[in-house]
């Protein structure tokens, strides 16, 4: 019934994938103690750290998460410290921690599969990671938009991941030798940011203005139905128009292979991961040193007060829904050169971009591009490590969306609060 | 009074109407050509589906105010534990329907409780979130489920139904259409009796201000978490029954495409009326499958024709009343617009509809330089047009296209209400050349 | 609204609430004993509003217990102490927006009668319409309701709800001066009824000539309890009025005069 039978987003593989010796050597037994023991104590540290701060009249907003963590982490080392002296919790409580919880979880993947390439190949390991590190700066650059959006708007888009997919296709269009116009990839990567800002800033002024205006009845209901009726036009659009094979392009510049010591990085990921780069800093000196990016900053905090200084809000609100489609078109753009371009790439975009702004803090844009590394990170070795790589594919999402789920439950504000 | 006769008449008929479509098919195999036949039934079958679907999601949605995009996901719950059960256990499709059903009750009650402090977007977030799951799940746990190839389902009656010493076969649709469309009408009663009951009144108010419904009295926690409960076993019973109808499910069944036509559904129909949402349901899944193949022939030119050219009739009349006649268009005169306008249209676009066909297929010669096909695959443009009307419904007509006009004609007191409303215009009209 | 007047009694004892570190409420006390008109004042953030979300159960408190009518309802949920008997408003009106007035009405009254039938229900609802003069407004959405009705309109659900006591959270703020001579009336016409009001203000006009006994919030701690007089006059009160700002002054002994009598 679906439109797409069979096509399921297989993402580029890294070559190491083909190679990997997968002995049926597996150890069960001391992985699940380890991973055991992590529960038990992060449950542990979560049920009980919040009381104790409450009992002590102290905020325990953050107690809950925090505890977890320091129980996963740490164990009842921590926890009695926390219990004890229950510091004021600020982020430098999570780091130490989160990173012994992954030492954990990695041990615990190393006994049970001990002949992994994870295991046994540490250059295997750094070349997943800074893949991961790579692509995850654009997970940072779409998400980014995403949050710019919602710290203006208050609302999340969900056809985000819809731009993410019109930019791609926009760039391939534009750049292809035998498809498309065959134009030189910078002109792609404008063509991209121009027709997703162009299409994002039409939407917003045509459909969600009136939402500001007071002319629709369910201002919050009608944002999400209404994003979400986007998404489902853009995809159809791009399918009916385009088709479903999948499209790509080769890399925008030829670098060859890159090799840092004992990794190569593909050069398609690394020219990305430099355009990204690039859309960051312009992104930064376009917030910071232009008078509509510090009016715009000036509108996420206070609406009033950006009002009665002379912003029209309104304004500020289609400009910044244009940019935040631009930012994923031109991930896109980037991205076309990496991955094989479907249709339906944007709604795994979109979930992920979920992902990376509640983990890294509604409306918070560092915590946007760090979630965003984190998920490449995770994405990369997940693939990388699991044995059965349908499977993983599968479940690297799953978690992703647990995580999601829990953080949501747990501290709707996402890890890392809200700033712009 | 004469509203209500009128409601309940049009209704019985339309309930009459779909119970004899499959004997028109029965009796009269060749009649009429084309319009009833087994891909008809079928079609219908699933419209069931997806009206219950619609309906439950707008008592959850529209009523409760509850942001749930997991419906689908309750129905594959339901379509899973007894597709499951049946390939493992062995069970009968009845048990297995009924296990469904509570299964997805109790998934419904487990989501129900997490999300209490979860608000709109947040609420869309996390419903996202577990419907993916779920679905990324199934399609991972191949040797358990199959995944993406399917599930195989026995059919509802795996050695067919003897009724009235007529034998209906397995795959014979008359059965399940009968039940189908049961379902549909006692789940609809049983959801209207609630929503007209106080648990509707209270779903209500806590969609309008949780606190303070609770400062009213209102135990909020307890009619949130029975709304999503209801709701999910309604799509629980939907999915089981359909996985037996198509003996074979996968998770694609579930795909946040379903998800969107079932706003869609909801949203075109009326999003606070469960009856609107029903017919929106059955109208929007005919309508998808009617376009999957007939689009540009010359019928549904006709059809789209109008469609474009009504509201413009309508606009240009609006105008030219304002502009000449100097009144805007009110009550009767403008429903006699509406009305004028469509039927105008609808002559409009069947006379023009083979000039038009046959000039678009020249010019599709001249640029292509091959035969204009006579039938294309729609299956994606279906859908776009169905965004742009989601979309255009969703900015334009809040409440739905089918509720307003329900509500206009239909609703048993409305009448008493206009008088009472000018009442009320009056009295404030006098009250300020008073003072 | 009954006819058999009940006994009214409402305990606070030693009610504590704090915010993480802050001290939003310290060591309150105080009782309500039958129909008392009260007035609650305090400067911006004495723990006014904290004090009405403790009482209606929006919060739970620190340290200290609640009673009314004898039973213990700190800690329980808003609804069960809407049910036992402690009604109240909201700062900005939060009348069901997308329902009938009719609606709006029998929301309180079917939770409090679960067995009751619709039809009894609307019958006292058309008493309360009556009450307040909405009856041509019973089928109009609240929506399409002016700001005052809408405010009626929430003290007329109070009236379904027929609690024993009632908290106003600032009932006369941005309302024009016909209106507040009708939410004026219905104080007192409803306190005549054998109901006990808590009334928070900022008018303070208003409140001293209303209200018969005061209590008095400064950063959390009730530095007064007593009759308006007694209240005037008493230092502490003087003091956190003065070194507040001068906008919110106490008013001088004249202005009761120039208000009508209460009752």
């Amino acid at each position: 019934m679906s439109p797409y039978p069979n096509v399921i987003l297989y993402e580029e593989q890294s070559n190491f994938m083909q190679a990997s010796p997968l002995l049926q050597e597996f150890h069960p037994g001391p992985a699940l103690l380890i991973l055991a023991w992590v529960v038990v104590w992060g449950g542990i540290g979560g049920v009980v750290t919040p009381r104790i701060y409450r009992r002590r009249d102290l905020d325990a907003s953050k107690a809950t998460l925090y505890g977890t963590i320091a129980g996963a982490g740490l164990g009842p080392i921590l926890l009695i410290i926390l219990w004890t002296k229950t510091p004021e919790l600020d982020w430098r409580w999570n780091v130490i921690p989160s990173l012994t919880a992954l030492g954990l979880l990695y041990w615990a993947f190393a006994t049970y599969h001990p002949a992994n390439l994870c295991v046994t190949s540490g250059t295997y390991v750094i070349s997943q990671v800074s893949n991961g590190i790579l692509i995850g700066i654009l997970y940072g650059v779409i998400a980014i938009g995403l949050t710019l959006i919602f710290s203006i708007l208050g609302i999340v888009s969900f056809a985000h991941g819809q731009f993410y997919m019109l930019g791609g296709y926009a760039a391939f269009f534009t750049i292809s030798q035998t498809m498309g116009a065959g134009l030189h990839p910078i002109i792609g990567l404008l063509m991209a940011g121009l027709i997703t800002f162009v299409i994002g800033v039409v939407f917003e002024y045509t459909l969600l203005r009136p939402m500001h205006l007071g002319k629709v009845e369910r201002p919050g209901e009608y944002a999400i139905l209404l994003t979400f009726g986007l998404a489902f036009f853009l995809e159809y659009s791009a399918l009916a128009i385009l088709g479903a094979n999948p499209r790509k392009v080769d890399p925008f510049f030829n670098l060859g292979n890159i090799t840092i010591g004992a990794i190569t990085l593909p050069p398609s990921r690394v020219i990305a991961a430099g355009i990204g780069l690039l859309i960051l800093v312009i992104l930064l000196w376009f917030l910071n040193y232009t008078w509509l990016g510090k009016a715009l900053r000036a509108v996420s905090q206070d609406k009033q007060a950006a009002a009665v200084v002379g912003i029209n809000p309104l304004n500020m609100n289609t400009l910044a829904f244009g940019l935040g489609a631009m930012l994923a078109g031109l991930s896109g753009a980037a991205l076309v050169q990496v991955l094989a371009w479907v249709p339906n790439i944007g709604a795994l975009a979109s979930t992920r971009s979920f992902v990376v702004i509640v983990l890294g803090g509604m409306g918070s844009l560092p915590g946007a591009m760090i979630g965003g590394i984190v998920i490449g990170i995770v994405e990369s070795l997940g693939v990388g490590c699991f044995p059965d790589v349908s499977r993983a594919l599968a479940y690297q999402q799953v978690f992703g969306m647990i995580i999601f789920a829990v953080v949501l439950l747990l501290k709707p504000t996402g890890l890392f609060g809200r700033e712009l | 009074m004469m509203r209500t006769v009128i409601a309940w008449a049009l209704g019985i008929i339309a309930v009459v109407f779909l119970a004899l479509i499959p004997f028109v098919y029965d009796v009269f195999p060749s009649f009429p050509p084309g319009l009833v036949n087994e891909y008809t039934l079928h079609v219908l079958i699933v419209g069931f589906y997806f009206a219950m679907l619609a309906s439950s999601w707008s008592l959850l949605m529209g009523y409760g105010g509850q942001f749930s995009f997991a419906h689908l996901a309750f129905a594959g719950i339901g379509a899973y534990t007894t597709g499951l059960m049946g390939r493992y256990l062995g069970t009968h499709a009845l048990t297995g329907i009924i296990a469904g059903t509570l299964m997805a009750g109790l998934f419904g009650l487990v989501i129900g409780m997490l999300v209490l402090r979860l608000r709109k977007t947040y609420l869309a977030l996390f419903t996202i979130a577990f419907a993916e799951i779920f679905r990324l799940v199934i399609s991972a746990e191949k040797d358990f489920t199959e995944g993406p190839n399917g599930l195989p389902v026995e059919p509802l009656f795996p050695n067919g139904l003897n009724i009235a010493g007529y034998h209906f076969d397995k795959v014979d649709k008359l059965p399940p259409y009968f039940i189908m469309l049961a379902l549909l009408l006692i789940s609809l009663a049983l959801m209207s009796w609630l929503a007209a009951s106080r648990f509707g009144l209270f779903l209500r108010a806590i969609r309008e201000d949780e606190e303070a419904a609770a400062a009213l009295g209102v135990d909020v926690v307890r009619y949130k978490v029975l709304v999503f409960v209801i709701t999910s076993m309604v799509a629980g019973l939907a999915g089981a029954v359909r996985a037996h109808y198509v003996t074979v499910i996968t998770p694609n069944d579930m795909i946040i495409l379903w998800m969107s036509l079932v706003i869609t559904m909801s949203v075109l129909g009326g999003i606070e009326s469960l009856i609107a949402s029903a017919i929106g349901g059955i109208v929007v899944f005919v309508l998808l499958e009617y376009l999957r193949t007939n689009f540009l022939t010359t019928s549904v030119m006709a059809v789209v024709l109008t469609v474009i050219l009504a509201p413009t009739l309508y606009y240009l009349s609006r105008y030219a009343a304002r502009r000449w006649f100097n009144s805007p268009l009110k009550g009767r005169t403008r429903t006699f617009a509406i009305i004028a306008a469509a039927v105008v249209a609808l002559v409009i676009g069947i006379a023009v509809r083979e000039p038009v066909t046959t000039g678009l297929s020249y010019a599709y010669y001249d640029m292509t330089g091959s035969l204009f096909p006579e039938t294309i695959d729609m299956s994606a443009w279906r859908l776009v047009f169905f965004g742009i009307v989601l979309m255009l419904t969703l900015r334009f007509y809040q409440n739905g296209l089918l509720y307003p006009v329900m509500q206009y004609y239909f609703r048993p007191g409305s009448l008493k209400e206009t008088v009472a409303k000018r009442e009320a215009a009056a009295a404030i009209a006098e009250t300020e050349a008073g003072s | 609204m009954n006819a058999q007047p009940r006994p009214i009694h409402l305990e606070v004892r030693n009610l504590t609430k704090n915010f993480g570190g802050l001290q939003a409420l310290n060591n309150v006390s105080f009782e309500i004993h039958g129909p008392e008109l009260v007035g609650l004042i305090g400067p911006n953030g004495a723990g006014k509003t904290t004090l009405t979300n403790l009482l209606d159960g929006a919060l739970t408190p620190t340290s200290g217990t609640i009673y009314l009518n004898g039973r213990r309802i700190d800690g329980n949920k808003p609804y069960q102490i809407a049910r036992a008997g402690l009604g109240r408003t909201f700062q900005v009106t939060r009348s069901f927006r997308r329902m009938t007035v009719m609606e709006n009405l029998l929301v309180p009254a079917m939770a409090m009668h679960a067995t009751a039938s619709r039809k009894e229900l609307e019958k006292q609802a058309w008493e309360v319409l009556e009450f307040l003069t909405f009856e041509h407004l019973a089928h109009e959405y609240a929506r399409s309701l002016s700001g005052g009705q809408q405010k009626l309109l929430e003290l007329g659900r109070l009236l379904m709800l027929d609690p024993d006591i009632i908290i106003l959270d600032e009932p006369f703020a941005g309302v024009h001066p016909k209106l507040m001579e009708k939410i004026y009336e219905y104080i007192t016409t409803v306190n005549a009824r054998h109901k006990a009001f808590i009334i928070i203000s900022h008018d303070m006009d208003t409140i001293f000539t209303l209200s018969k006994r005061l209590l008095v919030l400064n950063f959390g701690e009730l530095i007064a309890d007593g009759t308006p007089e007694e209240v005037r006059r008493d230092p502490a009160v003087i003091e956190a009025y003065l070194g507040e700002e001068e906008e919110e002054e106490l008013p001088a002994a004249g202005n009761q005069a120039q208000t009508e009598g209460d009752t």
